[in-house]
């Protein structure tokens, strides 16, 4: 088999990491424009960047919005694994079908579904038990782990079942109690699948502006809120200079994971 | 495993957790949604009182409103699944046949702009289709247009954000099925005749159906829900469902209304598309070993 | 070897599985010794690797008990068991070292640094793996993979070692080297040995005893001699080495000696096998490959005459393929080197063996 690629396929990879990617490349050079008219070029500058650093409720968005994600993640990591596990390793337990449903809902129902009945869920529940009073951080970050839970628990599912029950049987035939087992064996055999799930969860969150929406409360406004905000309002190059950085800092990250990774690919 | 207490302790925790999670955060939601579907708006706080009552769906069936902006979606969900279909088949293509070494980082490629926040993904595209965007000032520069192009606010924009958008989640899983194409079963095809052409439609494009399958549900479902893209590409002439859900319950403060278009959105959508998955889904052997 | 029947180190009593509704395990009863290299023998699907995991205690039988120096461990878990298993993909835990796999069980029992560390540079030693210590699985080939997984549950000193298949993922000549080893091994240890296997050859030449499975059932139990020379039945018979049969029924019984008339129409075979069969009976003569010869034996011996169709070089020997008139066709199996000519495709020869190596099986 040969690896050349036909002429016909080159031109289609060209054509196709051009579209995605030349929208996002014009934006980071115009984040350089001096011009607040973002599309026409008048000379270069860096002090949208100076200006965003300066902008306390961008900044204010943003640490927020990365609390709110580390929070999140950490928790839909927690129950997503344990989801995992039960789908991977029980078998067909009473009322499966239901739990691997509930658990793919907000996989494939759309975002403005899930924001209105999580946020009519919060208002009943503050109704008739008083929690939560207000909404905000709290309701964010448990709004965002329902949402990730879904993908943390596919990914774990997907490495326990790459690889050899035999493992967990062997530790438990040398004397390890089932907890000892999932300590020692189980979690460092998936610590790779909790990693990437973290970070999915992560990101979905850092990345989510419909579910936030609904659930957030007038006092805390998370990042793409903001951005969401000021960019139904017109173009504002500002969000130009924060594209540019967010941009830098995946690119970084994902070289970064490319290079722990290097070799691990068999 | 056979074992013990302990053993079934460890179930009931590993079990119970999640259960009690999804019950209290997806389930009662969805329920409470489907009770005030069945609710008459007022104007108090919360704003409805409980029916049961299905005015709410005999107003989205009635007022053509509803219909159009369900129509309209899945239109524009359904031609926007089918371009991405044809523009990601030959990138995943190219990449699944490309040398082993490249298909790491190509693949990469395609998945990081999914890492990068999706509303600046969109705001891109604002600010190259606006009417003083660049392609209109690049097209006026040229001479080859003397007043700018309406590019944004249409349908047409719509589409394109979209395709934009979920470009990569229909390349991941063709990606995927091409890449398991066992190689020799073309060259068995070849070997006993077949030519390139009819070698991709005979047992390339049947054998990655799955992947095809996948890929157009992973843009299709959530692309007539979508709210962000039809809000800020989208004008007048392109009602979306989601868009219009947001509407009902933010501008509108008509709660039942909003939650009975949820619940026809998820009976319409969400639960085919489950099906068809639990169909497509490869049969597990769930062999219980711990009777 | 000794091994004592009447005390068994583990019995298996009524043991019954189903997976499903389909039945794994029907009834099975086994007594084992101490000290004893016992293989589980049969075809996958037999029950002998869910037997193995019900022995272990990674699965509960849906009725009947295991005894341990009678003790009944049935109810135990895996983990509470004096039982170690050397599973068929090894499964060692690939995020440790191969000490830290081989220590990994003595942890369990929260023994002694010193303890810990002493046992598993001897089970290392044991196993000649002592220069591999420190690396971790995917740096290992299958058969040192094997070596660690055997010195990982040998580490324990179990009363019972499990070994599932342990030769499969191994090449032919590295299997019968391990094989060899794996004896000599298990002498030194003087631990029980269990080992599943659907491999006859690797069951005849390890075992001290085995079981021969089929069907959920226990079919044969006895030594590796007793079960070649002896088979119970058509299945061991055929399942176990070549062998040839004679289809008929018993007309004469004097003495210790059956005449039996071929259901082929050929002449009377005498045979002098003990086995319960009465006259009228509907029995197969069976007879190994290696006990008959081509050409005219002693006298009292069977003979018939037939056509050579296809001679089969293996080597040491060669198999001759005898066609008897409308009868079965015949496997002979002919030693080179002895001077003995050997027939060729297309001759007409008699084929003999003595009464004694026909053993009757009933239907």
């Amino acid at each position: 088999m040969t690896h050349r690629l036909a002429g016909g396929l080159l031109i289609a990879l060209g054509l196709g990491y051009t579209f995605l990617y030349l929208p996002i490349l014009l934006l980071i050079v115009f984040s350089f424009n001096e011009s607040r008219l973002v599309t026409v070029w008048t000379g270069f500058s860096t002090k949208w960047y100076g200006e965003l650093l300066r902008n306390e409720r961008i900044l204010d968005a943003a640490w927020l919005s990365l609390i709110v994600a580390a929070c999140s993640a950490t928790l839909a990591v927690a129950i997503g694994t344990l989801a995992g596990v039960a789908l991977a390793r029980y078998g067909r337990f009473r009322l499966r079908w239901l739990f691997a449903g509930l658990l793919a809902a907000p996989l494939i129902m759309p975002e403005v579904i899930t924001g209105l009945s999580l946020l009519l869920m919060f208002v009943s529940m503050d109704q008739v038990v008083g929690w939560p009073a207000s909404r905000g951080f709290g309701t964010i970050v448990v709004a965002h782990a329902t949402l990730s839970t879904a993908f943390v628990a596919v990914i774990v599912q997907a490495r326990l079942a790459g690889f050899d029950r035999a493992v967990e049987e062997a530790a438990a035939d040398l004397g390890a109690r089932p907890a000892t087992v999932f300590w020692r064996i189980t979690l460092p055999l998936i610590a790779p699948a909790l990693v990437a799930g973290w970070l999915l969860a992560f990101t979905l969150s850092l990345d989510d502006v419909v579910i936030a929406s609904f659930v957030a409360g007038p006092g805390t406004t998370t990042l793409p809120l903001v951005i969401f905000s000021s960019v139904r309002l017109g173009l504002s190059p500002q969000v130009n200079a924060l594209a540019a950085i967010i941009v830098l800092v995946v690119s970084v990250l994902a070289a970064v994971a490319a290079w722990a990774n290097r070799g691990r690919f068999a | 495993m056979t074992g013990g207490r302990e053993h079934s302790l460890m179930r009931a925790a590993v079990l119970g957790v999640p259960w009690l999670w999804l019950s209290a955060f997806i389930l009662l939601p969805f329920s409470i949604v489907v009770a005030i579907s069945l609710s008459v708006a007022t104007d108090a706080q919360p704003p409805y009182v409980f029916g049961p009552v299905l005015d709410n769906y005999r107003l989205i069936v009635e007022d053509t409103l509803y219909l159009a902006a369900l129509g309209n979606a899945i239109r524009i969900a359904a031609t926007s699944s089918v371009v991405c279909l044809f523009i990601g088949y030959p990138m995943a293509y190219a990449i699944a046949r490309a040398q082993p070494r490249w298909r790491g980082p190509l693949l990469a490629l395609v998945i990081l702009p999914f890492w990068t926040s999706f509303l600046i993904r969109i705001y891109a595209w604002m600010t190259l289709l606006r009417p003083t965007g660049l392609i209109n000032q690049v097209l006026i520069d040229l001479g080859i247009i003397d007043a700018p192009l309406q590019l944004m606010n249409n349908a047409f924009a719509v589409h394109l954000g979209i395709i934009y958008a979920y470009l990569p989640f229909m390349i991941l899983p063709l990606y995927a099925s091409i890449e398991r194409l066992d190689p020799s079963l073309l060259e068995a095809a070849a070997d006993l005749g077949s030519r390139p052409w009819r070698r991709f439609l005979s047992v390339t494009l049947p054998l990655t159906l799955p992947g095809i399958v996948a890929g157009t549900l992973l843009v299709f479902v959530p692309a007539v829900g979508e709210f962000v893209i039809p809000e800020l590409l989208g004008g007048p002439d392109t009602p979306m469902i989601g868009r219009l859900l947001w509407t009902e319950f933010f501008n509108n403060r008509d709660w039942p209304v909003a939650a009975s278009i949820a619940v026809a959105l998820t009976a319409l959508l969400v639960v085919p598309v489950a099906i068809l998955q639990h169909m497509l889904a490869p049969r597990e052997e769930a062999r219980e070993v711990n009777p | 070897m000794s091994t004592d029947h009447r005390r068994p180190l583990l019995s298996v009593e009524s043991i019954s599985k189903s997976f499903a509704g389909i039945p794994a395990l029907a009834d099975v009863n086994l007594q084992i010794g101490r000290g004893e290299l016992f293989a589980l023998l049969g075809a996958s699907g037999s029950g002998k690797t869910t037997l193995l995991r019900i022995i272990a205690g990674l699965e509960r039988p849906d009725s009947g008990r295991i005894r341990i120096e009678g003790r009944d461990v049935t109810g135990l878990p895996a983990y509470e068991r004096p039982v170690n298993t050397v599973f068929q993909s090894y499964a060692l835990f690939p995020h440790m070292t191969v000490r830290g796999n081989i220590a990994f069980g003595l942890k369990q029992d929260r023994l002694p640094r010193e303890t810990i560390e002493a046992r598993v540079r001897e089970m290392l030693e044991l196993v000649q793996m002592s220069e591999y210590a420190a690396r971790r699985p995917h740096q290992l080939s299958g058969g040192q993979r094997q070596r660690v997984a055997l010195a990982r549950s040998l580490a324990k000193l179990p009363k019972l070692l499990l070994l599932d298949e342990p030769m499969a993922a191994l090449d032919r000549k590295l299997r019968e080297q391990m094989r060899v080893e794996l004896v000599t091994i298990q002498k030194r240890v003087g631990i029980t040995f269990i080992l599943v296997t659907h491999d006859q050859e690797e069951a005849l030449s390890l075992a001290s005893r085995l079981a021969v499975m089929e069907r959920g059932r226990i079919v044969q139990v006895g030594t590796p001699r007793e079960i070649y020379d002896r088979p119970a039945s058509r299945f061991v018979a055929s399942f176990i080495g070549q062998i040839n049969l004679f289809e008929g029924r018993v007309i004469e019984r004097a003495g210790g000696m059956l005449t039996i008339r071929p259901d082929d129409g050929g002449p009377d075979i005498r045979a002098t096998d003990g086995a319960a069969a009465d006259v009228g009976d509907a029995v197969a003569v069976a007879v190994r490959p290696e006990k008959m010869r081509v050409g005219r034996a002693g006298p009292g011996a069977n003979v018939r005459r037939g056509l050579v169709r296809h001679v089969e070089f293996l080597g040491e020997s060669s198999v001759v393929h005898v066609e008897i008139g409308a009868g079965p066709r015949v496997r002979v199996s002919v030693p080179h080197g002895n001077g003995a000519a050997m027939p060729s495709t297309g001759d007409i020869v008699e084929v003999s063996w003595p009464a004694e190596a026909g053993v009757i099986l009933r239907n």
